[in-house]
């Protein structure tokens, strides 16, 4: 009798549990990722709007600013000026990135220089807005800023959905990431991107006429997004998760840029996309595989 | 000869009373060293709405400023390294000192400081202070008892427990506050042994 009375607690202990995770989730992705896909879909589905491009592609900048601030709101408030731990400043530096981003979907796809313009201010903007510890601001610019101009030249050519998901595969193996090195907000706070790219791209394809032409993976935001969240988890860890792990994680996009060099560039159709959808998510897959042991282990805790 | 026996008993009597009568000289502050091997920090707080766990700091140093005769409160500057937490689970020790909670990278220490105090019985205080948490600082207030003395004037020990509850939203910490995930208020009880050696 004691003993099924127990076991009876130890089940409404566990559920309460699996409860709250559920509800953690629920606020901290779910709910800034129907957020950000109520932008898509107001933005990109009436044919009026959707034919500018330059809106589409604004649509899913403000989607992944819309997804990252709402998920920092649910799990930790309000962002607050001056930040009062360090790591308080992401939220602000992931709007101003956004800004950026916004002037980065209105330039003409050839436009290169404007680009590294763009990602230039995205790295001071980082360095000033996210000191991390033991590492210094020129760092934290460079990797953003770099991230940045990636992906903003890997969007240039035309709409890649395969940006989308190679999107998605980065910032899911940073969330298994920082959720190895115990930091359950940064893995949310990813998570919340990886299902921003995940809705791009069936947003995407189920507008596939208009969005094809005008859409976009968020540009520049996109990698400096991942890269400033997977920095930060980085910064914060204590040796938990090896730093190849780290870098694999994000190494999807330079890869990617060896299919844009020469004849490779004007490589089109269902096998090309492939092809680079398979690039860009290699890297964070094979980062997933070899440390989804750990991450069971991390969830006892 | 009565009398002068008489005069010599009355005179006796009449300096010690003096003596009897003149006050105890107050015993002087003397600065205790917080011995880290027999002091310990716990913190307890609710989880899930249901049951209480508890937690450890391992490193706690510091001093504590009080008379042997325990005729003032005793005055803390005690530091806990917050990166000591000890949980009895690593997971939960490294979420513990994650940017979530501690935020041990950044954050070192935990400090209280003692501003003033004032006497509840013989063995108890109600000692005011800023405690120190995530950078953040704010009045706090702990129940101190005194717990014991032992030793001479060159070699002594004494010890203390204090008890305080505190919110840990106010000090910036509010992750899982909202949905319930645990509770915000957290009772830190820090059992400090300090101990006076020569040339201490």
């Amino acid at each position: 009798m004691t003993m099924c009375k127990s076991s009876l607690h130890l089940r409404a202990a566990s559920s309460r549990a699996a409860e709250q995770m559920f509800e953690q989730v629920l606020w901290s992705v779910v709910f800034p990722l129907l957020a950000a896909c109520v932008v898509l879909g107001v933005v990109c589905y009436p044919r009026i709007l959707a034919r500018h491009m330059w809106l589409c592609r604004a649509a899913v900048v403000v989607a992944i600013v819309i997804a990252v601030v709402g998920s920092f709101f649910f799990s930790v408030g309000w962002p607050t000026w001056p930040p009062p731990q360090k790591w308080h400043g992401l939220p602000w530096l992931v709007m101003a990135i956004g800004s950026i981003g916004l002037i980065d979907a209105c330039l003409p796809r050839g436009e290169w220089a404007g680009r590294v313009v763009l990602s230039i201010a995205a790295g001071l903007a980082a360095a000033w807005l996210l000191p991390l510890p033991d590492r210094l601001a020129i760092t934290t610019g460079v990797i953003v800023g770099g991230a940045g101009l990636l992906t903003s030249l890997l969007e240039m050519p035309e709409q890649r959905s395969s940006l989308n998901i190679g999107g998605w595969a980065a910032a899911t193996a940073m969330s298994m990431l920082a959720l190895i090195a115990n930091q359950v907000t940064l893995s949310l706070l990813a998570g919340a991107v990886a299902a921003t790219c995940a809705a791009t791209w069936v947003v995407g394809r189920i507008l596939c006429g208009r969005m094809s032409r005008g859409g976009g993976a968020g540009g520049l935001v996109l990698g400096s997004v991942i890269a400033v969240i997977g920095l930060t988890a980085w910064s914060y860890d204590y040796d938990i998760v090896p730093q190849w792990a780290w870098l694999a994680a994000g190494a999807g996009f330079p890869l990617a840029c060896m299919l844009e060099i020469g004849a490779l560039k004007r490589w089109n159709g269902f096998i090309a996309a492939s092809v680079r959808a398979i690039v860009l998510s290699t890297p964070p897959i094979i980062v997933v595989a070899i440390q989804f042991e750990t991450v069971k282990g991390a969830m006892s805790g | 000869m009565y009398k002068i026996m008489l005069v010599s008993v009355v005179a006796m009597g009449g300096l010690l009373g003096a003596v009897a009568s003149q006050e105890t000289p107050a015993a002087k502050v003397e600065t205790w060293k917080i011995d880290p091997v027999h002091s310990s920090t716990l913190f307890r707080i609710q989880h899930a709405g249901a049951g209480r766990f508890w937690g450890r700091f391992n490193d706690v140093s510091g001093t504590v400023d009080w008379p042997r005769d325990n005729a003032a409160a005793p005055g803390f500057d005690v530091t806990v390294a917050v990166e000591s937490v000890d949980s009895g689970n690593a997971n939960l020790d490294g979420h513990l000192k994650s940017p979530d909670f501690f935020n041990a990278r950044e954050f070192e220490t935990m400090t209280f400081t003692s501003t003033g105090g004032e006497r509840v019985d013989d063995t108890h205080w109600k000692v005011t202070g800023e405690l120190t948490l995530l950078g953040v600082t704010k009045p706090a207030t702990a129940v101190i008892e005194f717990t014991g003395l032992r030793g001479n004037p060159v070699l002594a020990k004494a010890g203390w427990e204090a008890v305080f509850e505190i919110n840990r939203s106010d000090f910036g910490m509010t992750w899982g506050v909202d949905r319930g995930a645990l509770s915000d208020d957290v009772q830190i009880i820090v059992a400090l042994e300090g101990g006076i050696e020569p040339g201490g």
